[in-house]
Formats: structure tokens, C-alpha cells, sequence
């Protein structure tokens, strides 16, 4: 079995050229989990203070901005520098917690992740007595499985991912699946019927969610003719100085509003407002996660940050050119590898980053949508949309003449690489939006005369 | 070897999950079970470099069918199994098909463990990257098998129009709908 370069060059490393099973597994664990864990918990605690200041600044109130890091350092300074005299370890933790990142922490209220971490730790572990043993405990562990495994898939730049599979866009779905799971699990093994129902919506939503989820990413992979992660960022690379030319997103307008969709359904898969039907509050106490404290709380917590960075990661690589940088792309590709694999890895994190503050600015600027609500969007608007667009993705193709119909009977050849000149560039972005124009003027005109049926499938007659 | 612990990981959590499943007195234990026997098989797939059908597996069984069974299970007014135990020809025509089946699967198991053995060394690269691309089923799906992929996809469509007609209200069944209220 093939365990990939990364692992077989590690167990050499660590046990000679013909490396025993222990040394393979171990090697496994560190290139697979190492990253996982390096990067995204960071990640988690990223996401958590984004949620924390955009929140504050949009009540116009400072959030987090008390507790720094100055306890830490007096606390590593005692810890590592104990034979020293008191006042010289006080004088140390002064002169170290003037530095300018310190400030910096303060003001970002980082104490605050590493207070609240020890706080779960700490925390007593209840099982309600009426929960369902392994399935209580299971949940949590399974959510966090469902949130990080989709990451090994993701390249954060060239050649910079753990898992290279050919069929890494399904990948990601399938992986993500494991959430659902873990939903039903926490609800079902709560023992108690407000989480049972959180579960129960919750589930109901993601799957029916999945569906606009999976003809965004169609849509992609019809565009670049591969699942491949890294052959679609590496599609999207334009030689221009303005390299953002390149991205999907702005190839056809039926990709952008296929990345539109994407984000729209990302954020109901994570159940974040204004799709938190699920742990409404004031109905449900708080869903499915109602009876869990501690740990268990915390892994749900941070697998929710994680899943919310993961749908930014995900419409990044998809739609908005992965790890490439917006401007001057061909220039950071003539620096040295190690440099480029840091902007790059610092060019996802930023898109990604950019995403996740869009949904915390949602989370505060929109109400909650009502059960019925949640499914009507989905299944009225956006998987007819979606479809649509997927149909317009494949026409633009055909007109660009990358595919030619019939071909798929028989043998295909590689897909060329779909290059649009600017007119035609021009043309795939005018027509469709006067074609849409034009018919949502149609449609307007229209309105008073449509079927009954299909008036109250359009909600026209609400 | 690690790939040899690998494989019986996941042979164990596919036989393991499918005698749980059939043998839990608990509806939504059985289920998580077929779950995990599910994803056992996904695992045995990746052994034979299939990461496509692997992935599909995870989707469509665990993600999508497991969540439908899931939902069933709720229907049930003895989840817990504590009432109700199958009749005794159910349980010996159930061994008799479980016998038949955990051959067939011992013998699917050997030639994916074989296989995953001799992988490395025997397959041109070639054959192994149209195994594990989609590229290759998609040619066999829209080509040779075009009619039973379509035939497929009109029976899933009726299962879906009958979903619909059977959640349907029959507004215009009682008398007073017919007059038109």
C-alpha cells in the first residue's frame, strides 16, 4: 500500500531504509496529524477571535480586550527562569510584556483563548444519567474527525498538501459527511428531547444542503476537467500582473454564481445564523450540544470554527484561486520554494479568513430563518439555481469549443486547458447577464399571469 | 507491517459493524454499526487504490443512505429493542444468508488483501491512475452502459415522484372539498 512520498521518506528517516511497521505508523501520525493539528487549531482559535471582535465592534463595544498575555509570560518567566531572584524575573516579565506584540495581544484579547482553554479542561465532565453511553462520548470526537479531515486535502500551495489524491474535491464532500453522523450521534445520545430535535434538524439540513454543495463543486470540476485540488488551483494561474484574472470566479458569471451558492449552503452546513434553526435558543435551549460540557463542548465548539474556515478554504481553492495571490502571482512563483510555500499558505489563510469574517458579519446582521424557511431556500432556490448554472457552465464550454458534444461517447481525451480569449472572455460574462436581464424583465411583466401553481412555487402569491 | 494493520482494522470494522448491526437489540446502535461497517468498506476500497468508489461509499452509504435508515429507526415505537424479538424462522433463514454472505466476503477479503500485497509491483502506473481517477468509470457510465445508467436514474426518479404522491393531501377527496372551498 501506498502511503505517499512525505510518510515513506519520514520512516526512512527514522529507521533505516527498510522501516518496520511501527516506524510507517509512526511517520503516518506525524505527516498526516502533525499538520492537521499545527494548522488548524490555530485556525479554531482565529476563527474565535474574529467572531469576538467583528460581534464587539458591531455593537460598538471592545470585546475581549482585557485579558493579554501577560500572565502567561510571567508564568513561563517563573517556570523557565525560577533560579533567577524574584525581582530580576520581575523585571524580565515587565521588560518582555512592553514589547509591541504584546500590546498587539492585549488589544486582540488572546489571554482570553488560552484562559478559556484551561477553563474547558478544567471544567467537570457530565453525562446526563439518561444518555446513551458511547454514542454521548463518541459525538463530539467524531464531529472534530468531520471538521479536520477534509484539511489533509486542501493544498495550501505547490505540492503543500498531506493528501494528494486524484479525486480530492470528492474527497473533501466525503469527509465532511462524517459531521452528519456525529450530529445524530450528540442529539440522539443527549437522552433528551430538545436535543433530539436539534439533532434532528440539524441533520435535515446539512443533507438537504449537500445537494447545492455538491453541483457548486460539479460545476468546477466540469470547468478545469479534474477533481484534483491542485490541478484546479493550478488552472486558475494567469500570467498577467493582475493574476486574479485567472480565478473562477471571474470566468463566467455562472461560476460566481455557482461560489455564491457555495458560500450560501457552506454556511448552513455549519449551522451558523442565519441557519441555526438547529440550537435556537430560545426554543431548544441549544440543540443538539445542550447536554455536553467541558471538553466534549469544546471540541464541538471548535470544530464548528473549523468547518465555517473550511467552507472559506474550500470556496478559495474552488473559486478564487486557491493559494495564488491576487496581484504579481508569476512573480512569488520565481522566489525560492520554501518563501512561496509561506505566501502562499499565507494567501489561503487570508481568503480564507476574509470568508469567515463575512459570516460572522451575517451572524450579526441577519435574523434567524424559520424551519420551513431553511428547506424553501434550499430546494426552491438554490438547487434550481444551481442546476442552472451548472447548465450554463457546460454551454459556455461548448461554445468556448473546449468540449464538443457527442464526445463522450467513447474514449475521451485530456480536457485542453480552457483558455478564453478577452472577447470571448467578454462575451461568456455580457450574455448570460443580458439573457438574465431580459428574462427577469420578462418575468416581471409576466407576473400576473402566471399558473397558480407556479405562483405559489415562486412565493409571487404571499 | 502498517498497511497489514490497516487491513485488518478495517476488515474488522466492516465484519465486526455487520454482526453488531444484524445482533444489537438497539435500532439506532444497529444502525451507527452499519455505519462503521460502511466505512470499513470504504477503507477496503482505498486498499485497492480505488479512491473514487471509496469516496462515493462514504457519500451515498454513510452520508446518505445510513442518515435515511437513521430516520427510519426514529419511526419505530420500540427503538430499544426491549419488546419485540425476531420470530425463530427469521433468525435461522438470516444465518443461513449470513453464512452464504461472510464466505462470499471472506473470500472478497482475501483477494483485496492479496492484492493490496502485490499492488505495488504488478500494475502498470498507467492502469492505476485510471483506477483511481473518475475519468474511467465516466467513460463506462456515458458509453458501453449508457442505457442501465440511464434505466438507473429513471427508477430513482420514480421513487422520487412516488415520495412525492405519497405525502401528498387528498384535498379533493372529502365532499366538501369537491364543492369547491
Amino acid at each position: 500500500m501506498n502511503l505517499g512520498p512525505g510518510v515513506d521518506a519520514l520512516a526512512r528517516f527514522l529507521a533505516g531504509p527498510e522501516p518496520a511497521w511501527w516506524a510507517s505508523a509512526l511517520a503516518a501520525c506525524i505527516v498526516w496529524l502533525g499538520p492537521l493539528l499545527l494548522i488548524v487549531l490555530p485556525i479554531a482559535a482565529l476563527g474565535q477571535i474574529i467572531e469576538r471582535k467583528v460581534a464587539a465592534a458591531m455593537q460598538r463595544r471592545h470585546g475581549p480586550n482585557t485579558a493579554g498575555l501577560d500572565g502567561l509570560v510571567r508564568f513561563l518567566v517563573r517556570c523557565l527562569c525560577w533560579f533567577l531572584p524574584r525581582a530580576t524575573q520581575e523585571r524580565l516579565t515587565a521588560r518582555l510584556c512592553r514589547l509591541p506584540g504584546m500590546q498587539l495581544a492585549r488589544r486582540l484579547g488572546l489571554g482570553q483563548l488560552v484562559a478559556d482553554g484551561i477553563k474547558m479542561l478544567g471544567k467537570e465532565d457530565l453525562i446526563p444519567g439518561n444518555a446513551d453511553g458511547w454514542v454521548f462520548r463518541l459525538a463530539p470526537y467524531l464531529a472534530m474527525c468531520g471538521a479536520l479531515l477534509p484539511f489533509a486535502a486542501i493544498p495550501f500551495g505547490q505540492h503543500l498538501v498531506a493528501l494528494e489524491v486524484p479525486v480530492a474535491a470528492l474527497y473533501v464532500a466525503a469527509a465532511g459527511g462524517l459531521t452528519v453522523i456525529a450530529l445524530f450521534m450528540a442529539g440522539w445520545g443527549s437522552g433528551n428531547k430538545f436535543s433530539l430535535l436539534g439533532g434532528m434538524r440539524a441533520v435535515a439540513q446539512v443533507v438537504s444542503y449537500e445537494i447545492p454543495v455538491g453541483l457548486a463543486i460539479a460545476g468546477v470540476v466540469l470547468w478545469c476537467g479534474s477533481m484534483d485540488l491542485q490541478r484546479i488551483v493550478a488552472s486558475q494561474y494567469n500570467a498577467h500582473w493582475a493574476s486574479f484574472l485567472g480565478w473562477n470566479f471571474f470566468q463566467s458569471p455562472f461560476l460566481a454564481l455557482l461560489a455564491v451558492i457555495l458560500f450560501v449552503a457552506g454556511l448552513a452546513e455549519c449551522q451558523r445564523t442565519p441557519f441555526d434553526m438547529a440550537e435556537a435558543e430560545s426554543e431548544l435551549v441549544s440543540g443538539f450540544n445542550t447536554e455536553y460540557s467541558g471538553l466534549r463542548w469544546g471540541l464541538f465548539a471548535m470544530a464548528e470554527y473549523a468547518e465555517m474556515f473550511l467552507v472559506g478554504a474550500i470556496i478559495a481553492t474552488l473559486f478564487l484561486g486557491g493559494y495564488q495571490s491576487p496581484f504579481g502571482e508569476p512573480a512569488i512563483i520565481a522566489l525560492p520554494a520554501w518563501l512561496a510555500a509561506l505566501i502562499h499558505a499565507l494567501m489561503l489563510t487570508l481568503k480564507a479568513s476574509a470568508l469567515l469574517f463575512v459570516m460572522v458579519w451575517l451572524r450579526w446582521t441577519l435574523p434567524r430563518l424559520r424551519v420551513d424557511q431553511v428547506m424553501r431556500l434550499c430546494w426552491i432556490t438554490l438547487v434550481p439555481l444551481a442546476l442552472l448554472a451548472l447548465f450554463g457552465v457546460a454551454l459556455t464550454m461548448l461554445a468556448a469549443g473546449s468540449v464538443a458534444p457527442g464526445s463522450a461517447y467513447g474514449r475521451i481525451p485530456a480536457l485542453p486547458e480552457l483558455h478564453l480569449t478577452p472577447l470571448a472572455h467578454a462575451l461568456a460574462w455580457v450574455l448570460p447577464v443580458a439573457i438574465a436581464a431580459l428574462l427577469i424583465v420578462l418575468a416581471r411583466r409576466q407576473h400576473g399571469r402566471l399558473h397558480p401553481d407556479l405562483a405559489r412555487l415562486s412565493g409571487a402569491g404571499r | 507491517m502498517l498497511a497489514d494493520l490497516l487491513f485488518w482494522i478495517c476488515a474488522l470494522a466492516t465484519v465486526g459493524g455487520a454482526l453488531a448491526s444484524a445482533l444489537l437489540p438497539n435500532l439506532v446502535h444497529a444502525a451507527l454499526c452499519l455505519g462503521l461497517a460502511l466505512s470499513g468498506v470504504a477503507g477496503l476500497y482505498l486498499f485497492l487504490e480505488a479512491y473514487y468508489l471509496a469516496c462515493v461509499q462514504v457519500i451515498v452509504y454513510v452520508g446518505g443512505i445510513l442518515i435515511l435508515i437513521l430516520f427510519a429507526t426514529l419511526f419505530s415505537s420500540d427503538i430499544l429493542g426491549r419488546f419485540q424479538r425476531s420470530p425463530p424462522w427469521q433468525r435461522v433463514g438470516g444465518l443461513c444468508v449470513a453464512a452464504i454472505a461472510g464466505a462470499l466476503a471472506v473470500r472478497l477479503g482475501q483477494v483485496v488483501y492479496q492484492h493490496a500485497a502485490t499492488l505495488e509491483h504488478q500494475r502498470p502506473a498507467q492502469l492505476r491512475e485510471a483506477i483511481a481517477a473518475p475519468g474511467g468509470i465516466g467513460d463506462l457510465l456515458t458509453g458501453p452502459w449508457l442505457i442501465p445508467f440511464l434505466l438507473a436514474s429513471l427508477l430513482l426518479t420514480a421513487a422520487l415522484l412516488a415520495a412525492v404522491a405519497l405525502v401528498q393531501r387528498y384535498r379533493h377527496r372529502t365532499p366538501k372539498d369537491v364543492d369547491g372551498s
